[in-house]
């Protein structure tokens, strides 16, 4: 029987299986790392990463990266959109991921602090090359779509 | 007989659970909850082709169990990832 994510989260109070696209990269690859989503335990904090769901129903885990008015901000860390989302869509919190054998601690790793800390700096840098990158794969498919006529 | 997909198995809040990986993940979207013995088994069959019996002698090396009570608990895990489409013969 397929279960809904809320279903899976209430009843088993964690979720180890999650279809990831490729919004939260270099951090997340699909088919790569597992992450480990618990039910929300406390109110979640600047720089913890969420799973949410979207008023048109879709689920997506991002990065809270700051706060407007009682509004979370978020954005995935391969993204440059910024989303406002209210408290109420927050269904669970990343406590760690797995690549390889190796798990990683989202409170404690040091090395997954710091790639936070550092990906979030870098982030005014990285804007204009994500915009661009966007910029030029619209290009392409509208010429791929030419091209196809 | 062996898995159809490639599994990991992790222990999350005191609970074993296997997940697909790769992109097997794709393939088979779902967690699977096994108690200790269930985990054990399942680290085995991911290890390649194998048989019944040679699962129940490890059972029974392991846990030093009644050797039908092992192939009780077997047949019942086994049937269950039959069930579920897991297994190839």
């Amino acid at each position: 029987m397929n279960r809904s994510i809320e279903e899976q989260l209430q009843k088993d109070g964690f979720l180890l299986k999650l279809t990831i696209g490729k919004s939260m990269e270099p951090m997340l690859h699909q088919w790569q790392e597992q992450p480990v989503i618990k039910v929300l335990g406390r109110k979640p904090k600047r720089f913890d990463v969420v799973l949410f769901k979207r008023n048109n129903g879709q689920y997506v885990l991002h990065r809270i990266i700051g706060m407007k008015g009682d509004r979370y901000r978020i954005r995935g860390d391969n993204c440059y959109e910024t989303e406002l989302v209210s408290s109420s869509q927050l269904l669970g919190i990343l406590e760690g991921f797995y690549r390889g054998e190796r798990y990683i601690d989202c409170e404690k790793d040091k090395a997954y602090r710091f790639y936070v800390y550092w990906h979030c700096f870098v982030f005014p840098f990285r804007y204009g090359y994500l915009r661009i990158r966007s910029f030029a794969a619209h290009c392409y498919r509208r010429l791929l779509r030419r091209a196809q006529k | 007989m062996k898995l159809k997909y490639r599994f990991v198995v992790r222990e999350i809040s005191d609970q074993h659970i296997a997940v697909a990986v790769g992109k097997d993940n794709a393939r088979f979207n779902g967690m699977v909850k096994l108690n200790e013995t269930g985990a054990f088994l399942m680290e085995l069959l991911n290890q390649g082709d194998t048989t019944e019996r040679e699962l129940l002698q490890a059972v029974i090396n392991k846990y030093d169990v009644a050797e039908d009570r092992a192939r009780e608990n077997l047949s019942a895990f086994l049937k269950t990832l039959r069930d579920g489409g897991l297994l190839t013969e």
